[in-house]
């Protein structure tokens, strides 16, 4: 028998902690010297980063030859990549920005960090476009210019509308954390003695005075840009889903991907913002904030998003049977029994079968198990977009120009520099920035907000 | 006065406040020029620079900066000449005719210069054999002349010499040798130009002790012998296929490598007409390897070079029960048996094979190979005789023997002369004995017993590696000649470029040291001689009414002189038929070597785009390798690339397998021309040496060795294919060109029977978007894949015309080839005898073509003539054109290929002359691929203009089109009703490819009718 | 005062924008080039003085 009372509205904070402890608590880190760990850990992130950077440098200097792309494989583990960490970003904006429409209160523990990851997450992909291309010197092509030759971007490419997708999503993401920000960088700002500091403070909080006007202005500011970056959710990984469903590859060929891309996103961003969030509320101490009724919820979160990937799965098979075009029934049938079997079956483990222990409730709210559960949902996920990629690729209409794709050193560089990449600037916004929102937490303490009931 | 006049005299004020004096109104203006106000001013003290210089120099400097930012990269001065040579038109080519000298077949060639530097060659359409149209090997030959390894001065024990001390040196020598009475001993490839003979003719007679040596890794000698002993002539006779019904080839790859292959191409597509008229041959192909000929047999029968006597005598036999009114021989018919070692799928075809030839007796003919025992050559030619196919053989046009082929005594009793040093000096006549002789001749190490070695050569080689002396000789574009290959013309060479090193040809080398004066050399010494020989040999007999030298001038303008040469047609001698001899095969393995299609004997080693040229039957580059049936690799377990061991009577060799579908069990075939260790640094250790399983004391022939065993050997090499390789039993897979309709196939029976079969499941595709009305010109080309064979001329002259970049076999393997058009093979049915079909593909600059949709920065896009066009500087490269272009003909440029490795071997200033200068040589990070020959287009577009006429589709002629020995490639404008190309689009056996995507295509192919009978496919 | 700093601030300015102006249009690169050019052996080209040149289509 269950012992939740849904008359009542379940608190969001465990316990009633004094508003003026959570805020110490959540600057707390910002105040203090980094200690060992932190150094440590930033130095491992570094190093990723550094392999990155040695990555990149041999592929400016020698040519995409450095990766394992060839013809008919034109595009790999560049497009992974980057399909993948878009993907990560939306489960902050979820969070922030649909949560917020919906008014799930659960969602204000852990919003500033996912909406930070989202911000992290596009940067890392954004990278990816820029460095793909063949002559990146000349990656200002992608860009509408007026130029003397009367010539523009390609407006029907989907590529093309990539470029307007991330660039607003890295602009309306950064704008909507920035002013969330705004309450608590003037709390900081009061808080601190630091003179320096103070200076930041003061400046970046744009001289908040916690009035009611700038209260007011602020919610609808929020509420508005809620409603912009929404959107941005359904559209920005619709839009990455074109780059393939708008080709006449089979196995890309689909109208399933816009839903069934956003679907995997939020699945796959779900599980990265949970894997780091455990991580950071054990090492913040701030596990009454970040509840596991959140983590809970989050975790039905997935549940439902890779329910509909594995809908999603099973309704690609069932399409290209049934519609009969042999090339796609090919293509599927290459995927789980051809030369990247392996890759496919290590997707469909982790992605339609992992989630599916969800329902269980004992694993939902064990912590243990849902942050081993969520590495294979991440796993799962990028192996999705490599087999979506390399195996329609690498065998499509014509057996003569089949052809395998294996990744070279520097592509394995590539990808786990970009892990040191996101890491790096996830922790060097944990010491520089609260993690938590204090202005949006304070506000839902059990008590905080007048009510004609009790006391 | 009035009021005005006052106002002269009045004081003016501003203001009522200055109208009154008031005192804040004076003390302003006491105050405004006060005293003092310009004590400090010192005009002398004041900066030269006013105000009006400080701007003009502020704007000069910025004008100055911006002129100074004017090439942000220096790629180097374009000057104009000073003084223009006459010959050149700077944009316009110059076109010369002259001979190839790639092979002894001798192809008339023309050589296109641009601003006197050879860029491309193409056939000479004068030339009566070849008729405009050279091979692959041809069409690359010119990389040679730019070779950057090339030989640049003489050498002499290593050391940089001079021409002058070689000569003064080796006539000494000569002298000497002479005088001491030891032999001079000159070992030449084979010899197609009578006048080069002449001058070792004259050679040996200043120098008496001269021998001279013919010996040539793959020749026709046994055919000769054959010939010679049937017909008392060893000049055979060219064959007219033209005229055959029926052709059946035993081991011989008369449409691959074989004979001269340009010629037989196009006389056997004469009989593959589907489009004016329908007229078909019917191929039989008997071999034990998987040739360019098998692949296009209508029926093959597998039958190992072993047994191909007694498949003749087979054949005699069951002609002679069916038609018993055949005259035979009776030292024949007492050998004949029924030939049983035919398995039960290839008895049917048998059967209809002994039923065609019946009835078409006189209108057929029977061609064995040349590496056939002699026994099956006399076989075969009394079969023709009893068949009445003798009308067929055309000795108008009969192979001349300019110089026979050394014997294996002559050079055994060379090589018994070098060892015992009675040789005193050895001439290698740009031939390389050392690489081609068999080991167990021993030339190698006898050549240590020869004071003097030289070696006149383009390039280093094996056996230049032993000489005292190498000598650099001209390319053949640098270099006089003739070639009198072929009864009933003559040919000339002509050299286009001064030679570009400090070289000389080898005929004025030997004509110098004749001489006997080293300072008698003068450049254009054979050019002199030659022309003495044309006027004295060719011009007298020509009965031309004009002058000597205007016919000599002719004579190089066409390329070709006509001769009246006729034959006299000789009788059969039936006693050679007592010669025949039998050999039983054994249970063991034949090893069949064959010169490779691309790399030829060897000599083409270090030519990259050759190396590059996949294999026509395996698709195979830079390798060779022992082709094995399934069978047999089943057999001794065996997977791909696996090393195996060829041993034969003390002789190994360790090479990959390659599993090839269709090979005779008992049957090993590997090519020569590989595994050379001195070919420069391309060629140098590309394959594995077949020449090592040669011998001298061959019983069957040079070429065919019997009792050979096999064993798998240790470790593998990857073998590189532009394809991927799937068993032919691999369900998976299979015949996906068929269930595609990549591939659209029929029989001759079919199509008489039903002529709209292809069309019947064409299904209506419906656009959504407008159709683009094309109201000019709209470019398109049509392939009858009737007619290709897979010889890959076109791949080869697209890749010159368009500066296509040789990758290197790493980059081959990764998919990174940059060819531009490629010739797909798909195999279908029974691993042990597939049947094969060949398709080149390239761009089909589709109307609705799905990469335009998808390029982010618009760099690829549709001309209003119906071009997919691609341009490069606006490309940065991020592939999705390649991803969305369903036939995949789309390449990439992953590194810069000129000087992306380390030696930069490419990025030189030598071979950078060898670019087309109308086509964009492409960076890295660009996408490319074919452009139907846009420079092409606009270079007819443009004289169409200047000569005030309407551009025609006929008027464009692209590169893979032209180069196309059986003119399987139409181009040309489809909105012209009456133009070919219209016809072929509207034929009902044209289909495209992967239609139903509805990219609307506009390579129109031709389905392949095979000539069955209909119990089969 | 102020007056002459400015002044000797534009006049250096102007002064340097000038050297830049000039030693980046001088032809250096044109010597460097002419030197580097005569140090690497370009391969002569010359048409062959007795070719016969194609003049039919």
């Amino acid at each position: 028998m269950s012992t939740v009372d849904y008359t009542r509205e379940l608190s969001v904070l465990e316990g009633k902690p004094p508003l003026r402890e959570l805020d110490d608590l959540i600057s707390k880190p910002l105040e203090t010297k980094p200690n060992r760990k932190f150094f440590i850990a930033l130095s491992i992130t570094l190093s990723m980063t550094a392999l990155l950077v040695i990555g990149l440098g041999l592929t400016f200097y020698y040519g995409i030859g450095m990766w394992g792309n060839n013809i008919p494989v034109g595009w790999a583990w560049d497009i992974t990549n980057f399909v993948f960490w878009i993907g990560i970003g939306h489960a902050g904006t979820l969070i922030s920005a649909i949560l917020f429409l919906f008014r799930q209160k659960w969602r204000t523990g852990i919003a500033r960090f996912a909406e930070g990851m989202t911000i992290f997450a596009v940067m890392t992909a954004g990278l990816f476009p820029l460095i793909h291309v063949g002559r990146p010197w000349l990656a200002g092509y992608l860009f509408p210019y007026p130029s003397q030759n009367s010539i523009w971007v390609n407006f029907t490419s989907p590529l093309l509308w990539d470029v307007f997708a991330v660039s607003t999503y890295l602009t309306v993401s950064l704008i909507f954390w920035y002013v969330g920000l705004i309450p608590d960088l003037a709390t900081l700002r009061e808080k601190t003695t630091n003179k320096i500091k103070k200076i930041i403070y003061s400046v970046t909080s744009l001289g908040w005075r916690f009035s009611n006007r700038h209260w007011q202005h602020y919610e609808m500011v929020y509420l508005i840009l809620a409603g912009f970056a929404t959107p941005l959710v359904l559209s920005v990984h619709t839009i990455v889903s074109f780059d393939f469903a708008v080709s006449v590859i089979p196995g890309w060929h689909s109208t399933i991907f816009p839903p069934y891309f956003v679907a995997g996103a939020v699945f796959s961003g779900f599980a990265m913002v949970q894997n780091v969030l455990i991580i950071v509320r054990k090492i913040f101490n701030y596990e009454h904030i970040i509840t596991v009724d959140t983590l809970e919820k989050m975790n039905k979160v997935m549940l439902l998003t890779g329910s509909m990937v594995g809908y999603a799965y099973a309704m690609e098979f069932f399409i290209a049977w049934y519609g009969g075009v042999e090339a796609e029934r090919f293509t599927f049938l290459n995927r789980a029994l051809g030369p990247y079997a392996w890759a496919y079956w290590i997707m469909v483990t982790c992605n339609v079968v992992s989630p599916q222990l969800f329902w269980i409730k004992k694993i939902r709210r064990s912590i243990k198990t849902m942050f081993v559960i969520a590495i294979f949902v991440n796993i799962g996920m990028w192996f999705e977009r490599f087999v979506i990629i390399v195996s329609s690729l690498s065998r499509d209409f014509l057996p003569s120009s089949w052809h395998h794709y294996t990744p070279t050193y520097v592509d394995g560089m590539i990808l786990i520099g970009s892990f040191g990449f996101f890491f790096t600037w996830i922790l060097l916004f944990a010491k520089a920035l609260p993690v938590v929102s204090m202005a949006e937490v304070k506000a839902v303490v059990e008590g905080s907000q007048p009510s004609h009931k009790d006391h | 006065m009035d009021d005005y006049s006052k106002l002269s005299n009045n004081k003016l004020w501003k203001s009522l406040k200055e109208f009154h004096n008031e005192d804040d109104v004076l003390k302003m203006k006491h105050d405004e020029f006060l005293d003092g106000v310009t004590d400090e001013f010192d005009s002398s003290k004041l900066s030269g620079i006013s105000r009006r210089k400080f701007f003009a120099l502020l704007s000069a400097s910025a004008a100055l900066t911006a002129t100074a930012c004017t090439n942000y990269r220096d790629k180097g001065e374009i000057i104009p000449y000073n003084k223009r040579p006459e010959e050149i038109l700077p944009g316009a080519a110059n076109y010369y005719a002259s001979t190839c000298n790639g092979c002894s077949l001798s192809c008339g060639i023309l050589i296109k210069t641009r601003e006197g530097r050879p860029i491309k060659v193409e056939g000479n359409p004068d030339h009566p054999v070849s008729r405009g149209k050279i091979c692959a090997k041809g069409q690359a030959s010119i990389l040679d002349l730019y070779d950057p390894e090339r030989l640049k001065a003489p050498y002499f024990n290593g050391k940089e010499t001079s021409w002058k001390n070689v000569d003064s040196t080796v006539i000494n020598i000569l002298n000497e040798t002479q005088k001491n009475g030891k032999q001079i001993a000159i070992v030449t490839d084979t010899i197609v130009s009578p006048t080069a003979k002449k001058v070792l003719d004259d050679f040996t007679a200043k120098y008496q002790n001269t021998k001279i040596y013919s010996y040539s890794l793959v020749n026709d000698f046994i055919r000769r012998q054959a010939w010679s002993e049937c017909y008392g002539t060893d000049e055979y006779p060219a064959v007219k296929f033209d005229d055959a019904n029926i052709i059946l080839t035993l081991d011989a790859d008369f449409l691959g490598n074989e004979g001269n292959y340009i010629e037989n191409m196009r006389k056997y597509v004469s009989k593959r007409e589907v489009v004016d008229k329908l007229n078909f041959n019917r191929l039989y192909a008997a071999e034990g390897r998987m040739s360019s000929t098998g692949m296009m047999a209508d029926y093959r029968l597998k039958v190992a070079p072993s047994q191909q006597l007694n498949f003749v005598l087979g054949i005699i036999y069951e002609l002679n029960k069916i038609n018993p009114h055949l005259q035979l021989d009776k030292s024949i018919s007492a050998r004949l048996k029924k030939f049983s070692l035919l398995d039960s799928a290839d008895g049917e075809k048998f059967k209809h094979l002994i039923k065609d030839l019946n009835d078409n007796r006189g209108k057929s003919i029977i061609y064995a190979g040349d590496s056939l025992s002699k026994d099956v050559h006399l076989a075969v030619n009394y079969l023709n005789e009893v068949l009445g196919n003798t009308i067929l053989y055309d000795y108008k046009s009969s192979f001349k023997n300019i110089v026979k082929h050394s014997t294996k005594e002559e050079i055994t009793s060379l090589i018994n002369s070098m060892n015992q040093g009675k040789v005193g000096i050895i001439i290698h006549y740009e031939s390389n004995p050392v690489y081609t002789m068999p080991k167990d001749f021993g030339y190698e190490s006898a050549l240590k017993n020869v004071k003097t070695v030289i070696s006149l050569t383009v390039s280093e080689n094996e056996s230049s590696a032993y000489a005292n002396y190498t000598l650099p000789t001209n390319h053949s574009f640098e270099a006089w000649g003739d070639a009198y290959a072929r009864e009933g013309f003559y040919s000339l060479q002509q050299p286009v470029i001064s030679p570009i090193f400090n070289s000389r040809q080898k005929e004025s080398v030997l004509l110098s040291w004749i001489s006997a004066n080293p300072n008698s050399y003068q450049e254009d010494i054979y050019h002199q001689y030659l022309m003495k020989s044309f006027n004295s040999d060719v011009f007298v007999k020509a009965n031309s009414l004009a002058d000597a030298k205007t016919f000599w001038y002719s004579a190089l303008h066409d390329g070709i002189v006509r001769k009246n040469g006729t034959r006299q047609i000789t009788r059969f001698n039936n006693i050679v038929l007592n010669n025949i001899k039998e050999i039983i095969p054994g249970n063991n393995f034949i090893v069949h070597l064959t010169e490779s299609y691309f790399v030829g004997d060897g000599r083409f080693a270090n030519n990259g785009w050759l190396q590059e040229l996949p294999h026509p039957v395996s698709k195979i580059t830079w390798d060779n390798y022992a082709s094995i049936s399934p069978i047999t690799a089943k057999q001794l377990n065996v997977q791909m690339n696996d090393f195996i061991e060829v041993s034969l009577d003390g002789r190994k060799l360790v090479l990959p397998a390659l599993i090839q579908p269709g090979v005779h069990e008992r049957t090993i075939n590997i090519e020569l021309g590989y595994g050379r260790t001195k070919a420069g640094e391309v060629g140098k250790n590309v394959g594995f040496n077949s020449v090592e399983l040669m011998t001298k004391n061959w019983v069957y022939s040079p070429f065919l060795f019997e009792n050979a065993s096999i064993r798998k050997s240790e470790g593998s090499h990857k073998l590189v294919s532009t394809q991927e390789h799937h068993s032919l039993d691999d369900t998976f897979v299979k015949d996906f060109h068929y269930s595609r309709k990549i591939i659209q196939e029929g029989t001759l029976e079919k199509y008489i029977k039903e002529p709209n079969f292809l069309n019947e499941e064409k299904e209506n595709l419906v656009s959504i978007t407008n159709e683009i009305k094309y109201t000019g010109h709209k470019w398109a080309m049509a392939i009858d894949l009737n007619k290709c064979t897979g010889c890959s001329a076109c791949i080869s002259s697209c890749n010159v015309e368009n500066n296509i970049a040789v990758v290197g076999k790493e980059q081959v393997e990764r998919g990174r080839e940059m060819q531009w058009i490629r010739i797909d093979r798909y195999y279908s049915g029974q691993p042990d005898n597939p049947i094969v079909s060949n398709q080149p593909m390239l761009c089909q600059h589709c109307d609705n073509a799905p990469c335009e949709n998808v390029c982010p920065v618009n760099a690829t896009n549709h001309s209003p003539d119906g071009l997919n066009q691609m341009v490069y500087n606006r490309c940065v490269g991020t592939r999705y054109c390649s991803n969305n272009c369903p036939y995949k003909v789309r390449r990439f440029n992953f590194f810069n290929h000129r000087d992306h490795f380390a030696d930069a071997y490419y990025d030189n200033d030598l071979t950078s002359l060898m670019y087309n200068p109308e086509v964009t040589v492409r960076s890295r990070g660009v996408m490319e691929k074919c452009t139907f020959c846009v420079q092409k287009i606009m270079e007819a577009r443009s004289n169409a203009i200047r000569d005030g006429k309407e551009l025609k589709g006929s008027d464009v002629v692209t590169a893979c089109q032209q180069a196309c020995p059986t003119n399987a490639i139409t181009f040309g404008d489809a909105n012209d009703p009456a133009s070919q190309i219209a016809k072929l689009r509207k034929h009902n056996l044209s289909y495209h490819v992967l239609e139903e995507l509805n990219v609307k295509p506009n390579v129109t192919y031709i389905a392949k009718l095979r000539n069955t009978h209909s119990e089969e496919k | 005062m102020e007056n002459i700093d400015r002044k000797n601030f534009f006049k250096t300015i102007g002064k340097g924008a000038l050297i830049v102006a000039l030693s980046s249009a001088l032809p250096i690169k044109f010597f460097s080039k002419a030197a580097h050019l005569s140090r690497q052996s370009n391969p002569k080209i010359k048409i062959h003085p007795s070719a016969v040149k194609r003049n039919k289509a």
